[in-house]
C-alpha cells in the first residue's frame, strides 16, 4: 500500500491519538485549530484531510469554513465529527466535502475511506477506465459506469442489462477489479444448463451423490468465496433454482448435492440479462423476491447502434498490438452507418476478418463484403440466427451447430418447466429419443468440458 | 449553537473519544499505552466537568 499524505484537523488530543493510531503507515500531520489548519493546507500537499467541525469548546464550526480551502487545493476532504445534524451534513457536502462520518467507529471507517481513495485515487481512475478497461466515449454510458464504479467496493448486488455483445461481462469483470475483493471472478451462463446441471454447477456436489459423481466437486458459489459470482442470463433460471439461490445469497451458505453439512462462501453477486426484466417479472419467470436480492443497482448498457461514437475507438482497441487498419472515408462512413446488431462482439469479429484478409487501406467494397445489410435484423422480426451461432457453424460445421442449438433449446425449455421432461416433449414436439440423446450429450460435455 | 447544546456536543465528543480509545487500547503499542491512558483520564475529567455544568445549568 502506498503512503498517503494526510492532514487531521482535530482539537481533542485523545481523538488525535486515536486517528494517529488508525492511520499508522501514512504520513500524518495534525492541526488543532483553524489557523494552523489553514497554514498547513496552504503550504502542504495532502491527499486526504480529515476535519472535525467544532475546534474548541466555544468554536463556531471552523471545520466547515476549512472545507472550501481543502477542496481548492485538490485535497479529498472527509468530515469526522460528533455533530451530525441534517443541516450540518448538507452544508458540509454543499461546500465540497466528499464523505461525512460520525466519530466513534474510526477503525473500520478510516480503513474503508483509505481503501476507497486508493482504488479510485480521488476519482481520477474512473476516467482512466474509459480509455482501457471499458472503452466508451458515450457520455450517458460513461456516467452510468462511473456511477456503478462507486458501488464496486460495496457488498450491494449489481444487475447489468443490455443486448448481447454490449459488454455486460466486461463491465462485471471491471466492477470485480474495483471491488477490492481478494477472491476470483467466477462467471456462469445460466441459460447454458438444465436445472439439474445448473444446481450441481452452482452448489457443487459430494462424491457418490449421483451416478457419475466420482469425486467431490466445488461449485461456482464456493469458487467465488471472497470474490464475485457473475450470473449471466438469470432470466433463464427456473423458479425452483431461483428459490435455492435466493437462500444461498441471503445466508451465504448452501448445501452441495449429497452434503449433510452446509458450506459457507462470502461471494458478491453481479447478475445480467438481455431480456426485459419487467416483462420477466410480469410473466412470473423471475421471482420478485429473487429479483430483489440480485438487482441492487441496475446498469443498462446501450447497443452499439445507439453509441456510434464508440465504434472507431473500439476498433482501435481491438487492433492494439496487432496490424493497424486505415479506412477510406466512404468505408468509414459505411461502418458508422451500420447498425451492428451483434454489438461489440460483431465489431470485434469484423476487425479480425478485415485484419486477416486485407492489405493497405480498407476500401468501401471490402467493408461492404464483410458487413452486408442482411446482417442487420429486420424490423420487428426476430433474427433467426445470431452472430454467435453463425460463427460457431463456421468453426465447427452445420451439423455441430444444429446439435448445439437443439440442446440449447431443450435445456432452456427444461429449465423453464422445472425439469419436467413430459412438458418438454409436448411443447417442443420432439421424440423421447431426441430428448434423451440431447441430455446425454450435455452430461458428457459437462463431464469432459475440453473433449 | 446555544450553551447547553455545546455542552451536549462536547459531552458526546469526549464520550465517543473515550470509547474509541478504549477499543484501541488492547492493541496499542506499549510505548504509547501510557500516553493514551493519560489522555483518557483527561477526557474522563472533562466529562465529569461537563456533567457538573449540565446539573447546574437550566434544562434544555
Amino acid at each position: 500500500m502506498s503512503k498517503l499524505n494526510i492532514l487531521v484537523v482535530e482539537d481533542d488530543p485523545l481523538s488525535r491519538e486515536v486517528m494517529d493510531n488508525n492511520l499508522a503507515g501514512h504520513a500524518v500531520d495534525f492541526a488543532a485549530d483553524k489557523a494552523a489548519a489553514e497554514r498547513k493546507l496552504k503550504a502542504g500537499h495532502y491527499d486526504i484531510c480529515f476535519l472535525d467541525l467544532l475546534l474548541g469548546d466555544n468554536d463556531d464550526y471552523s471545520g466547515l469554513k476549512l472545507i472550501p480551502l481543502a477542496v481548492s487545493k485538490g485535497v479529498y476532504s472527509v468530515v469526522m465529527s460528533s455533530c451530525d445534524t441534517e443541516e450540518t451534513i448538507s452544508r458540509a457536502y454543499a461546500l465540497g466535502c466528499k464523505e461525512f462520518y460520525v466519530k466513534g467507529n474510526e477503525q473500520q471507517n478510516l480503513a474503508a475511506i483509505i481503501a476507497r481513495y486508493m482504488r479510485d485515487d480521488g476519482g481520477k481512475k474512473a476516467q482512466q477506465v474509459f480509455a482501457g478497461d471499458f472503452i466508451t466515449n458515450d457520455p450517458e454510458t460513461r456516467s452510468l459506469v462511473s456511477e456503478a464504479l462507486k458501488y464496486a467496493a460495496t457488498e450491494l448486488p449489481l444487475m447489468i442489462l443490455g443486448p448481447s455483445g454490449t459488454g455486460k461481462t466486461t463491465l462485471a469483470q471491471l466492477l470485480h477489479g474495483h471491488s477490492g475483493r481478494d477472491g476470483d471472478f467466477v462467471a456462469i451462463n445460466c441459460a447454458a444448463y438444465t436445472e439439474d446441471l445448473l444446481e450441481s454447477e452452482l452448489f457443487g456436489y459430494k462424491r457418490g451423490s449421483f451416478t457419475g459423481a466420482h469425486e467431490n466437486r466445488k461449485g461456482k458459489l464456493a469458487q467465488a468465496d471472497k470474490g464475485t459470482l457473475f450470473l449471466d442470463e438469470i432470466g433463464a433460471m427456473s423458479q425452483n433454482m431461483q428459490v435455492k439461490l435466493l437462500k444461498a445469497i441471503e445466508e451465504k451458505s448452501f448445501y452441495p448435492l449429497g452434503a449433510d453439512k452446509p458450506e459457507y462462501s462470502d461471494f458478491r453477486v453481479i447478475s445480467a440479462t438481455l431480456e426485459d426484466v419487467q416483462q420477466l417479472l410480469a410473466e412470473g419467470k423471475l421471482r420478485f423476491d429473487f429479483f430483489q436480492r440480485v438487482h441492487g443497482m441496475t446498469i443498462g448498457l446501450k447497443p452499439l447502434a445507439q453509441r456510434k461514437c464508440d465504434i472507431l475507438p473500439l476498433m482501435q482497441a481491438f487492433t492494439k498490438g496487432k496490424k493497424r487498419l486505415a479506412f477510406e472515408p466512404e468505408a468509414r462512413e459505411h461502418l458508422l452507418a451500420h447498425n451492428w446488431p451483434g454489438n461489440t462482439r460483431e465489431l470485434k469479429r469484423f476487425v479480425e476478418l478485415i485484419g486477416a484478409g486485407t492489405q493497405g487501406t480498407v476500401t468501401l467494397e471490402t467493408v461492404r463484403r464483410h458487413i452486408t445489410p442482411a446482417a442487420a435484423p429486420r424490423q420487428g422480426i426476430p433474427e433467426p440466427v445470431t452472430p454467435a451461432q453463425y460463427d460457431y457453424a463456421l468453426k465447427h460445421g452445420l451439423s455441430a451447430a444444429v446439435d448445439r442449438f437443439t440442446e440449447g433449446l431443450i435445456a432452456r425449455n427444461l429449465s423453464a418447466n422445472g425439469g419436467k421432461k413430459a412438458a418438454a416433449l409436448a411443447q417442443l414436439k420432439i421424440s423421447k429419443c431426441l430428448l434423451y440423446a440431447a441430455l446425454a450429450k450435455a452430461r458428457k460435455a459437462e463431464e469432459n468440458p475440453n473433449g | 449553537m446555544a450553551d447547553v447544546e455545546k455542552i451536549y456536543h462536547n459531552l458526546k465528543s469526549r464520550a465517543i473519544g473515550l470509547k474509541s480509545a478504549a477499543e484501541l487500547l488492547p492493541n496499542c503499542a506499549p510505548e504509547r499505552r501510557g500516553k493514551v491512558i493519560s489522555l483518557m483520564r483527561d477526557a474522563a475529567k472533562d466529562i465529569e466537568r461537563l456533567l457538573t455544568e449540565l446539573e447546574a445549568g437550566p434544562r434544555p
